[in-house]
């Protein structure tokens, strides 16, 4: 029961998390398209901008949610020795939760100081 | 009851006839794969161009090389792949061509848009000169 109920939960996020990304995706494709930052300080302003920074923070919390699940399902589907799959799993989420914390800094560092 | 046909007890992948549907949903797979073993060198570039002048200068000649042009290509091709068929996915959730020849249909779209707005892009870039 336990099991099913936390596919389920996955299934929602991976989904949730889809349309968020889905939809920052295109802005930030349009955005690049037409009002590219030119320089260090122009890119930086915009990174620093509030909405952006909050933004950009929630699309990399989702990103990194969307790819564990769908890069857990795609372990457990095709992985099949128990100890193999969690330490791939273990070094998955060291990977992703670094780059989250990486980026989490990296937006901080510059609200903070432009 | 009555015996079935001989079924083929291998699974090649190479003998095995894949309709559209399942080449469209390998690839909504593969190009997500791709996509998270770029999340850290792309998190690094990110750090990189927010930390300094120099380091804004030196992720833009890192991305400027043929090698990173193709590689931006390949998983350019993945996001959109991967969002045009992941729409697709939404939408059969919320029974909108479920039918198979809607969902086929649909999966040929997909497939064959994905690969347009990446080669018509880079031609694109290409032809303008663009960064």
């Amino acid at each position: 029961m336990t099991r099913r109920v936390s596919g389920f939960r996955a299934w929602v996020l991976q989904r949730i998390s889809a349309l968020y990304l889905g939809l920052y995706i295109l802005f930030l494709i349009w955005h690049f398209m037409f009002s590219a930052p030119a320089s260090f300080t122009e890119w930086r302003e915009w990174v620093a901008e509030p909405i952006n920074n909050l933004s950009l923070l929630f699309f990399a919390f989702f990103l990194l949610l969307h790819a564990w699940i769908g890069t857990r399902d795609i372990f457990i589907d095709y992985i099949n020795p128990l100890l193999i799959r969690v330490f791939l799993l273990t070094l998955l989420a060291i990977g992703l939760i670094g780059s989250g914390l990486w980026t989490a800094k990296y937006l901080f560092l510059t609200i903070v100081s432009v | 009851m009555k015996k079935t046909r001989p079924r083929p007890v291998h699974l090649n992948l190479l003998q095995i006839h894949m309709p559209i549907m399942a080449i469209m949903s390998i690839l909504h797979r593969a190009s997500g794969a791709l996509l998270v073993l770029a999340i850290p060198y792309f998190t690094y570039l990110l750090g990189l161009s927010l930390e300094s002048e120099a380091g804004f200068a030196s992720a833009q000649s890192q991305l400027s090389g043929w090698f990173a042009k193709l590689v931006l290509l390949i998983l350019g091709w993945g996001v959109m792949h991967h969002l045009f068929s992941g729409i697709r996915f939404l939408l059969i959730d919320f029974d909108i061509g479920v039918q198979k020849a809607s969902a086929r249909q649909s999966a040929w779209v997909v497939t064959i848009l994905a690969a347009l707005v990446s080669f018509v892009t880079a031609a694109a870039l290409l032809l303008g000169g663009g960064s």
